[in-house]
């Protein structure tokens, strides 16, 4: 099946995880131009090593002036790919409020101004395609993931109410919820527990880019699960 | 500035630019939902550059204002020239005397927000 794309530029937030990295050189192939946003400079040089330095941008999104120099200076986007996702897991209990405090500000409050800027501009073109990249733990989390599956939950009803708002204008959202990737952190979590299904970067990329693409679009203002079968179990393995 | 936001109304609306003057009414005329009043105000910000916000463009916070007024004895008009300066005396007096027959936002309301905040 050949894909087809109306729009032509591609944002990934978060883009220097595998996942990021993966899918940047299937959607070049694909004649989009990619821009990536990267929290640190040491992930900066690492993105450096799939795009052009002009094409990649600092952004922390827990930062306000950070973000705020980002609006500033909005890169044009027909795509969003929303890989950003908070680190850290802990019981609730135990939870630092100060830190979820700032990651409620980042992941709820600094994205919602993210994507206000960008749906704008998408909204002013009547073209625009937003997806969010999710996790299996927004709907099942281990202990310890309870603020890691609220803030991606949180994260999903945004994406999902403004396809819903926006759809009719040409602007439509997607969520996709991902298993246990065989990249990052999720590599040696996979290593230790061989029975469990993990999903393969390529295959989570490839499955982005047709989420991506104008024959993918009637995906919209949905989550769907691409965990390999992980969540489908009566009993855990 | 007039010409240029009829003919956003008219593109967002779907209609003939020549039906719609300074009186018309957003809502009560027109029909717009908060979705066209959004796609009205995201067509001003890009098309002619002016900054926007959406609750001072459209008036959306005016019945909230209108209430704060009151709990603090600040004459209504006062209120609304201290959270609407693009509006006019003349013309926050008409919305006080219109308000009862709903939506007041009329196109002169656009024109004359894009006047005040146009970027010099």
């Amino acid at each position: 099946m050949s894909l087809t794309f109306q729009g032509k530029n591609v944002l990934l937030l978060g883009g220097s995880c595998t996942l990021g990295t993966t899918l940047i050189p299937m959607l070049t192939a694909q004649g989009l131009v990619v821009r990536a946003t990267t929290t640190t400079p040491s992930h900066q040089s690492h993105l450096e090593e799939f795009l052009p330095p002009e094409r990649i941008v600092v952004l922390r999104l827990g930062n306000a002036s950070s973000l705020a120099a980002f609006l500033e200076h909005l890169p044009p986007a027909d795509y969003l790919v929303d890989l950003a996702h908070p680190r850290g897991e802990d019981l609730l209990l135990a939870q630092d409020p100060t830190v979820a405090e700032g990651l409620f500000l980042a992941m709820g409050v600094h994205r919602l101004r993210l994507l206000q800027a960008l749906g704008r501009a998408m909204l002013a073109r009547r073209f625009g395609r937003m997806l969010y990249v999710s996790s299996t733990a927004a709907a099942t989390p281990a202990p310890g993931q309870g603020l890691y599956c609220a803030l991606k939950r949180a994260a999903e009803g945004m994406y999902q109410a403004l396809g819903i708002e926006l759809a009719g204008r040409g602007v439509s959202t997607v969520s996709l919820r991902l298993g246990i990737t065989d990249a990052g952190r999720g590599a040696p979590f996979l290593e230790k527990r061989p029975q469990l299904p993990g999903v393969n970067p390529q295959d989570a990329a490839a499955c982005i880019l047709y989420l991506l693409s104008d024959q993918g679009l009637s995906f919209c203002s949905t989550t769907i699960t691409m965990d390999a079968g992980l969540l489908a179990r009566k009993y855990p393995l | 500035m007039t010409d240029a936001i009829i003919a956003i109304i008219a593109d967002i609306m779907d209609m003939d630019p020549t039906a719609i003057t300074q009186a018309t009414y957003l809502v009560r005329d027109l029909g717009a939902e908060s979705i066209d009043l959004l796609e009205i105000g995201v067509a001003m910000e890009h098309r002619l550059g002016i900054p926007v916000q959406d609750d001072a463009l459209f008036l959306r916070d005016l019945r909230l204002v209108l209430r704060l007024a009151e709990e603090t004895n600040t004459p209504a008009a006062t209120a609304l020239a201290s959270r609407y300066p693009h509006l006019t005396s003349a013309r926050i007096h008409a919305i006080l005397e219109d308000l009862a027959n709903g939506p007041v936002l009329q196109v002169a309301d656009l024109v004359a927000y894009a006047t005040f905040h146009r970027p010099s």
